[in-house]
């Protein structure tokens, strides 16, 4: 604004003359862009990123072989520093990795990003969630404990019972023909090269087209002058990326500290013959689908691979089934309802795989289930699409009869939190005290009670400024705290 | 000059990427607790760094900070603490 | 919420611009300790977390036996690292430092003491394969990579070439069974550990122990 020639405008004009920070190759992101929603894919590429360079680290301990890759993990895990607990970030980030993936398609989904003129960068996302799959399903065996070599091996079985070219091509890339040491390179490969530079051009070719497109407006649209309210890429979006970015590090140093890992035993077939194979918690949902009773026996496999084939090549082509010009959540409530319903039954099953291992499940039950999920999620999708917008004509039409104001929803949000938290801190500051009343004073349990009591005390200023804030609206608190100013004129 | 609530926010914050540069840089993490002491203290000098270039960009774009998430970025510092006695 | 509630000053005041300037340098301050917190990563994932002051001993690790050994054919062993070569060589001449009934049997470190490289045995009045043209006058080791000759019958003995030390001798026992144990290493200290140090302990640092149940493997 003033001093142009202030000794940090000075640097900061000789770094953008040299790098061109202020040219970026990406246009200027608009102000309704910095919320968290529209930056799930960017938070899974930053997983991946973090995948990258834990995984460089392991790369330069872990050795690909039958022999020797579960005695190189165990190496990482107990001589190298800290190596435990780089796998348990790799691990844990992975699995988060997949989880924003999800989060960000379905969250496309929902506000309809995938029309007009988005829909190839929709077939190129789905593509790239293939590929993230496909790291985990690579990565997954290359420990060679007992639960990843067992759970591959049912996975690479069931490359057998696609039809013919298909099976052949990935019997080709996955599985080659040099027994196990053949396959763990090639899956040592996959994951570590050949995936990452697949994932790498997708991306590009997604990033093309979002700089072509720009950020999909809100679904309530965007008035030309909120378009035109746009943020430099440098330095205020890179900076609210940074910033993303180091919240969810540092979630998942906080995940990775209170869950280390264990590394399971090592694949035998003596000790794979006492273990149920259950593949990762991400193919769980399809691994139900394949365990229900109809899909047993001969043909059984590949029928079940065609369901679940089918569900893929929907989700892949969706743009060019939904047709509909309109994106308001309000206009869509069929497909919203479809999308929670796909949502539902990806859960259910999930959980539902996880409590049946080793079972097959018989048709009746799996029918109502299944079916009793979605119809259940529909009336209940309906019935709160009939309660928000109000009906004409006997069709759901869209005038948003009573909407709930969004301060409302923030301040009742707000109270939930700091009622909880006021909650815990009450609880662990009484505990803190009756702690050291019965066992003595001590450095942590003094520490304990210094943080749980400065919690509640931020708390009850978090809930008193709450208050004062609703009640600006009437100005009641306000004008008596104003009174007491000395010079307030009212 | 007038100790606003900015100022102390920005102290606190310093203060606290300060001790947890110290403990980061002074400890060799030898054991699983050790471990999980580094990675919550490399976790509160990240949130801290967070919530001021939060406050920064609030400034440099002229408008009031958002208190949800001051609130959202300071109950993360409260649970890297509290995990830190828990586990550490 | 609206923007109408703290009564503070108008932009454009000297109050916000030094409260501009405090914030800018906060926050640059803060990004730099950012990064510092993240470099300290790199020195926790890259250097060793064994603490250099626990005391380490030679293991005491069983090589081969006594009736097991050829004159003149080597047997590889890992000691005291398990990723780092020797051989224990039956001589058939009575040797410095040799063990068994005839004070034959040697062992030395297979990685040169040049540049790391490990060097093949060649027996008296032979030649290696890379070099036709020198035949052995004794026992020696040959590195094949740059041409350090090594006398085994004499501690392994610089006798060639440009290695600048000789090969550790891995100090050998018999029990009464027959069988020899490694249980330590003589100065200098093995390649790649201080090289060139004169204290044994060196070779105990940077890697894995060989535990006491290795098995060995011929050449």
């Amino acid at each position: 604004m003033t001093e142009k020639d202030g000794f940090s405008e000075r640097v900061a004009g000789w770094l953008d003359s040299r790098l061109g920070l202020s040219h970026p190759l990406l246009r200027p992101v608009p102000q309704f862009a910095l919320n968290p929603f529209y930056w799930l894919g960017a938070l899974a590429v930053v997983a991946f990123v973090i995948q990258g360079v834990t995984g460089m680290i392991m790369m330069l301990y872990y050795i690909p072989s039958p022999t020797q890759a579960y005695s190189s993990t165990q190496y990482i895990f107990q001589s190298v520093s800290n190596g435990r607990f780089l796998e348990t970030v790799h691990l844990y980030t992975a699995y988060a990795m997949i989880m924003l993936a999800f989060m960000h398609m379905m969250r496309g989904y929902f506000v309809s990003v995938q029309k007009n003129p988005r829909e190839v960068m929709w077939v190129v996302g789905m593509l790239m969630g293939f590929v993230t799959l496909g790291f985990g399903f690579t990565g997954y065996l290359l420990p060679w404990t007992v639960v990843s070599y067992s759970a591959t091996h049912v996975g690479v079985g069931m490359i057998s019972a696609l039809p013919q070219p298909i099976s052949n091509l990935l019997n080709f890339l996955i599985v080659g023909s040099a027994g196990d040491a053949g396959e763990l390179l090639r899956f040592f490969d996959l994951h570590v090269v050949i995936l990452p530079a697949v994932l790498l051009v997708l991306l590009a070719v997604k990033m093309y087209m979002l700089e072509a497109h720009g950020v999909a407006d809100p679904t309530s649209g965007a008035s030309a002058e909120a378009k035109a309210r746009t943020l430099p890429i440098f330095p205020d979006v890179t900076v609210y990326l940074l910033e993303l970015s180091l919240l969810f590090g540092a979630g998942m140093l906080l995940i990775s500290a209170f869950f280390p890992l264990n590394l399971p035993a090592e694949y035998s077939a003596l000790t794979a013959g006492q273990s149920t194979p259950q593949p990762d918690w991400y193919f769980l949902w399809i691994y139900q689908v394949l365990k229900v009773s109809v899909f047993e026996g001969g043909g059984g496999l590949a029928a079940a691979l065609s369901v679940v084939t089918l569900v893929f090549i929907v989700l892949l082509v969706l743009p060019f089934i939904d047709r509909g010009k309109t994106r308001e959540l309000s206009r869509r409530p069929v497909y919203v309802t479809l999308g929670l319903i796909f949502v539902g039954e990806v859960l259910m099953l999930s959980y539902w795989g996880s409590v049946t291992p080793g079972a097959t499940i018989p048709l009746e039950q799996a029918a109502l289930v299944i079916g009793g999920t979605a119809l259940l999620i529909a009336l209940v999708s309906l019935a709160v699409y009939r309660a928000l917008y109000s009906r004409v004509r006997g069709r759901l039409q869209t005038v948003p009869a009573a909407r709930v104001s969004r301060t409302e929803v923030r301040s009742g949000l707000a109270f939930a939190v700091l009622v909880a938290v006021g909650a815990v801190a009450i609880g662990t500051l009484v505990n803190s005290v009756v702690g050291i009343v019965l066992s003595g004073f001590s450095t942590s349990s003094g520490e304990l009670l210094a943080v749980s009591a400065g919690t509640l005390a931020l708390d009850v200023l978090g809930t008193v400024y709450v208050i004062y804030r609703l009640d600006l609206r009437t100005g009641g608190i306000r004008r008596r705290v104003k009174a007491f100013e000395v010079g307030w004129k009212g | 000059m007038r100790v606003s609530l900015l100022s102390i926010q920005v102290i606190f914050l310093i203060g606290l990427q300060v001790t947890s540069l110290v403990v980061l840089w002074l400890m060799t993490p030898l054991s699983q607790s050790a471990t999980d002491t580094f990675a919550l203290y490399l976790g509160l000098d990240l949130v801290a760094f967070c919530i001021l270039s939060y406050l920064y960009r609030s400034m440099r774009n002229l408008k009031q900070p958002n208190g949800v998430w001051l609130a959202v970025g300071y109950l993360f510092i409260i649970v890297l603490l509290v995990s830190n006695l828990a586990l550490g | 919420m609206t923007s109408d509630d703290v009564p503070g000053d108008a932009p454009g005041t000297d109050t916000d611009e030094s409260r501009r300037e405090f914030l800018k340098i906060a926050a640059a301050a803060s990004a730099i300790l950012a990064l510092g917190g993240i470099a300290s990563v790199m020195k926790a994932v890259i250097f060793p977390s064994i603490p250099s002051s626990t005391q380490l001993t030679f293991p005491r690790v069983k090589v081969a036996s006594v009736d097991s050994l050829s004159i003149g054919i080597p047997v590889e062993f890992n000691y005291p690292l398990d990723n780092e070569p020797n051989y224990v060589i039956k001589l058939g001449t009575k040797a410095d430092g040799g063990v068994g009934p005839d004070g034959d049997i040697v062992a030395f470190s297979d990685i040169c003491q040049h540049l790391g490289c490990n060097w093949g045995y060649v027996a008296p009045g032979g030649s290696p394969r890379v070099n036709p043209s020198y035949k052995a006058p004794g026992p020696v080791g040959y590195c094949p990579c740059h041409g350090s000759i090594f006398d085994l019958s004499q501690s392994a003995k610089v006798i060639g070439g440009p290695s600048p030390l000789p090969l550790p001798q891995v100090q050998l026992e018999v029990d009464g069974s027959g069988d020899i144990y490694a249980i330590g290493m003589g100065p200098p200290s093995v390649f790649g550990h201080n090289t060139g140090s004169s204290n044994v302990n060196d070779d105990l640092q940077g890697g894995t122990l060989v535990s006491i149940t290795s098995e060995t493997s011929q050449t």
